[in-house]
């Protein structure tokens, strides 16, 4: 299935994200992207988190839509915290699971999961049930995998203002397929991180310095590492002591889910459904004021 | 080629101890199963160690393999240095190699065989003084403590600078041969404070075997002096048959000298049966001691003055002044012991510092004094300690760091965290930062956000004094540059115990 260089829509979409990083496409690129109209967003609610995963994905038009057979994917969902599902700091294992199956439904030759997390990464695959529920797949396609450390390379980012050169995890720089699984939480800085925060999993070396200036730092990774699919876990939402909580005092038991492919309305809709205005966090607003996505929930079809 | 039955219990033992070696360390289950730290319950040095440091149940159960190698031992000698213990192999197995460099015959090094008992005396004595260096010389706590904080990090780090290279050459190389390494690999770079001198000090005595094979079990280790004492109420020796000549095959053979005289002496013996196989009549075999005692211990004056020495040495730590200031950060492992009973029990093993997952405790070489070498502390800034782990008290063999239940290790007070304004962000260049706050594990936060007291600025972080449990997770991620901007000190704020 190997093919020689990107296809053509890749080459398409990298020479458009040059372009853009050289600033030859002007201001009314933006204008013309606001007025059209933005991507959908799936929401699904219920008590089982896989079922809500198959609902929300179908709605979007099924997972074939984002995988094609013979796609390398990564599901990267928030395995930061030595925490249990039940305490919300971690992506639900059951989500995990899903998503990793229905990608190889789709025909994924393979699908990778891992995160680089702020605890021990041993103890929180096996604390957050994300170890035991992708095994229980018994699919030998699917791998939970933990970070080399060998395996980053410094890039340059396009059109970064803050975060221009960082080492990022190859795996998911060559994904053809990035899912993007966050969980809602509370976050002292942040107010409250979802889907953009998520990705800083992927980063490499010092990545603490990030927070002096978070918000166009995320924009800039986001900018440059694209989630193809982002399902929100909002089916547990931390409400405080975030990003890694403690015992289930600060969870709220909200069973709602959420899949699309613009990661800024993902995370608006997130801020919404913890109960803020997504303008009012900071990265959410510069994210759409620089284009990445629309945080403007009255225009996002909800599906 | 024959193989000798004892090479290959030799290689049996020290791959179980290799195995043990691997199997202390988190594979995903908080109580571990087998560690490394039981070989020390087959050990009469760390028993006489733990029992000199007051360590409860020396006569239980727990301890019933060091009585049991010391019943053998009274009847077949001291066979656990020939066969069982791991660094009288690695010695077999580097001597001939290091014997290489030099002329082949031996050499001026020449110990007293009284050497050994003289300084087990030594350190018996200096412990009861108040500097409990058994463990120091202990070959099973040497050859582990090399082993955790020099030898595998070493060979980690070869293997991790192969998959680099290969990787740099071509990455789908490299991400062909990880799998394959990703087992025998340690699980993050390893790293120990002190890696240097631990290396030193093995290298040292691997070194001794250019003078004289097995130098340093007979003329040094106090476990073997201790294993000879008890060999030496046996009833049987290794003699030579009757009708024996003058050839001194065997005492050429001999490799730790036991075989000069005749009966050998069981102090120095450890039957590795190199005698019997250099006696061109098969002689050399165990046999009843019939005569008269083979060497006889002579020198009741060195003993007594190698145990006074020990005593006074024992004595030294208390008019160095480094005993009396510590540095304020200097942190022990969670579960440890009050300060004196800690240093009297811990025998330096490193058992502790191999198990961390975050390779947070290395050994103190300054900062604990003379009677503190090797004692394991905890660096923060290198590695902190993780909230819901509790594994090093599980591997100490003899309880300096105490058994912690879950739960009971999330409460326990490691230290306390303290800002250094002076270098914070918030407070220093008015930027955010709230990396340590988001780390902080107890819930709710012991370190939380609070309005800058410059108006305007960003948020700046505080420590809740009761709520701290100083896991250094703060130090450790705190994204400044060489020290951290907020510290765990040695204070412990909730009950005032200070060590």
């Amino acid at each position: 299935m190997d093919s020689f260089g990107p296809s053509r829509r890749r080459f398409l979409a990298r020479l458009g994200r040059i372009l853009l990083a050289c600033g030859l496409v002007p201001a009314w690129v933006r204008r013309v992207r606001s007025a059209l109209p933005a991507r959908p967003l799936a929401v699904a609610e219920g008590p089982d988190p896989a079922g809500l995963v198959r609902e929300a994905v179908a709605k979007l038009g099924g997972m074939g839509r984002f995988v094609r057979p013979g796609d390398r994917v990564v599901v990267k969902p928030n395995i930061g915290w030595d925490r249990a599902p039940e305490e919300a700091a971690n992506t639900h294992p059951a989500v995990v699971a899903e998503l990793c199956r229905l990608a190889r439904q789709a025909g994924a030759r393979s699908v990778r999961v891992f995160d680089r997390t702020c605890n021990d990464a041993r103890r929180t695959y096996e604390r957050s049930g994300i170890r035991a529920a992708v095994e229980a797949l018994g699919d030998p396609g699917v791998r939970l995998e933990f970070v080399r450390d060998t395996a980053f390379q410094v890039v340059s980012l396009p059109g970064a203002v803050e975060l221009k050169r960082w080492p990022l995890y190859r795996p998911a720089l060559e994904a053809d397929v990035l899912i993007n699984c966050p969980v809602v939480k509370h976050h002292a800085l942040a107010g409250v991180t979802v889907a953009m925060k998520n990705l800083m999993g992927v980063m490499g070396g010092n990545r603490g310095r990030i927070h002096w200036s978070l918000d166009d730092s995320l924009v800039d990774l986001n900018l440059a590492v694209r989630s193809h699919l982002v399902v929100v876990d909002a089916t547990r939402i931390l409400t405080r002591n975030g990003p890694q909580g403690g015992g289930t005092g600060p969870v709220r038991v909200a069973n709602r889910l959420a899949a699309t492919t613009d990661v800024v309305a993902a995370d608006a809709w997130g801020a919404r459904e913890f109960g803020v205005d997504p303008f009012s966090i900071g990265h959410i607003r510069r994210a759409h004021e620089r284009g990445l996505g629309t945080a403007d929930l009255s225009r996002v079809p909800v599906l | 080629m024959r193989v000798s039955p004892r090479r290959i219990v030799q290689a049996v033992l020290f791959g179980g101890f290799l195995v043990l070696f691997a199997r202390t360390a988190y594979r995903g289950s908080d109580v571990l199963l087998w560690p490394v730290h039981g070989v020390f319950r087959l050990d009469p040095l760390a028993w006489v160690a733990a029992w000199l440091a007051g360590v409860p149940g020396v006569w239980g159960l727990a301890w019933a393999g060091a009585a049991l190698l010391v019943g053998a031992t009274v009847f077949l000698g001291r066979f656990f240095c020939g066969w069982m213990c791991p660094l009288g192999t690695c010695l077999d197995l580097a001597g001939p190699w290091i014997r290489r460099i030099r002329a082949p015959g031996r050499h001026g090094l020449s110990l007293s065989p009284r050497t050994a008992p003289a300084l087990l005396l030594a350190l018996v004595g200096a412990a009861l003084a108040g500097l409990p260096w058994i463990g120091l010389f202990d070959p099973l706590s040497l050859f582990l403590r090399s082993l955790t904080l020099a030898v595998h990090p070493w060979a980690d780090a070869g293997l991790r600078a192969g998959v680099r290279w290969v990787s740099a050459l071509s990455p789908r190389a490299g991400d062909t041969l990880y799998p394959w390494l990703e087992p025998v690999m340690a699980f993050r770079a390893l790293a120990f404070a002190g890696a240097g001198l631990t290396a030193a000090v093995f290298a040292a005595v691997l070194a001794l075997e250019a003078w004289a094979p097995r130098l340093w079990c007979s003329r040094l280790c106090p476990l073997g002096a201790l294993l000879g004492l008890v060999a030496r109420l046996g009833p049987w020796r290794r003699a030579r048959a009757r009708e024996c000549g003058t050839c001194r095959a065997c005492a050429i053979a001999c490799p730790t000298g036991a075989c000069a005289g005749d009966p050998a002496d069981p102090g120095l013996c450890i039957q590795c049966g190199a005698c019997s196989a250099a006696c061109p009549q098969g002689g050399r075999r165990p046999a009843p001691a019939g005569r008269a005692r083979p060497v006889r211990l002579a020198g009741r004056r060195v003993w007594i003055a190698s145990a006074l020495a020990g005593l006074a040495a024992g004595f030294l730590p208390r008019i160095r002044a480094e005993a009396r200031e510590r540095p304020s950060r200097f942190l022990r492992p969670p579960g440890a012991r009050p300060e004196p009973e800690f240093l009297k029990r811990c025998i330096r093993c490193g058992a502790c510092m191999r198990v961390c997952p975050r390779t947070a405790l290395h050994p103190a070489l300054s900062g604990a004094g003379l009677e503190g070498l090797w004692t394991p502390r905890l660096i923060p800034r290198i590695g902190y300690c993780e909230y819901h782990c509790r594994l090093c008290g599980q591997v100490c063999p003899t309880g300096a760091i105490g058994y912690l239940l879950e739960g009971e290790k999330e409460q326990w007070v490691i230290g306390l965290a303290v800002i250094d304004r002076d270098r914070c962000l918030p407070f220093r260049a008015g930027r955010p930062c709230i990396v340590c706050e988001e780390h902080c594990p107890t819930q709710p936060k012991a370190i939380v956000l609070e309005a800058n007291p410059r108006p305007g600025g960003p948020r700046v972080p505080r420590v809740v004094e009761e709520r701290c449990v100083g896991c250094g997770i703060c130090e450790n991620r705190c994204p400044l540059p060489g020290e951290a901007a907020v510290v765990v000190t040695r204070e412990k704020p909730q009950n005032f115990v200070y060590y």
